[in-house]
């Protein structure tokens, strides 16, 4: 699954740190979803909506047969 | 980010280091039994650490301290950190469970009898073997 929150991050002109304190997550989990090593659970993309105010599927592009890398 | 101070490891790490070097000399040049060597050495490390923690912890202003504790929940809690430690359970327990086995071989059939640490190497077998179906059986019923 293919995600925009790097873009939407620096758009935003927020640092990772920021972000990961923003939705209780480490700053690792932030990089891991920005390389799309990890993909977040449904209350995570949901906490990251929110936070970006974007509907889900404006964030996160879901591809057949691409699975978790973790 | 928040600044690191060298201080505090530094001392953690010279008194643990001095601890250890306490207890090689006490393993090497005292006239103590090798056991009681050995457990010294434990003792020494293990108190080495136990004073590491309480530098670490009596160390941090109540500010630090406060920031730290959510730091930490945040880290345990993390969705990924969780999954993280999911898995190297997972793949762990296979590994564990070899050893287990051949352990019990060992304790059976090469070592001398010994009913009680053969019965004790057979539970623990037993324990790794059901442990995970029940606790997969009590979460099935909760999720």
């Amino acid at each position: 699954m293919q995600n925009r929150i790097e873009a939407l991050r620096k758009q935003r002109g927020l640092k990772q740190e920021e972000l990961a304190a923003a939705l209780a997550v480490s700053r690792q989990t932030i990089g891991s979803l920005e390389n799309g090593r990890y993909n977040p659970s449904i209350t995570l993309a949901f906490k990251i909506a929110r936070f970006f105010e974007l509907p889900i599927e404006d964030i996160f592009i879901y591809q057949d047969g691409k699975g978790d890398s973790i | 980010m928040k600044k690191t101070s060298l201080r505090r490891p530094t001392v953690q790490a010279l008194l643990g280091f001095a601890l250890l070097l306490l207890g090689l000399y006490r393993i090497f040049f005292s006239s103590l039994q090798t056991v009681h060597a050995a457990i010294m050495m434990a003792l020494t490390l293990g108190l080495s650490l136990l004073l590491g923690f309480l530098i670490r912890r009596f160390a941090y202003t109540t500010a630090e301290r406060t920031s730290q504790q959510e730091q930490n929940a945040i880290e345990a809690e993390d969705e990924r950190n969780a999954r993280l430690r999911e898995k190297a359970a997972y793949a762990t327990h296979p590994v564990v469970f070899a050893a287990l086995c051949a352990m019990v071989l060992v304790v059976c059939f090469v070592l001398p009898p010994n009913l009680p640490v053969v019965l004790m190497a057979l539970g623990l077998l037993c324990l790794q073997s059901f442990l995970p179906l029940l606790l997969a059986a009590w979460y099935a019923r909760r999720m």
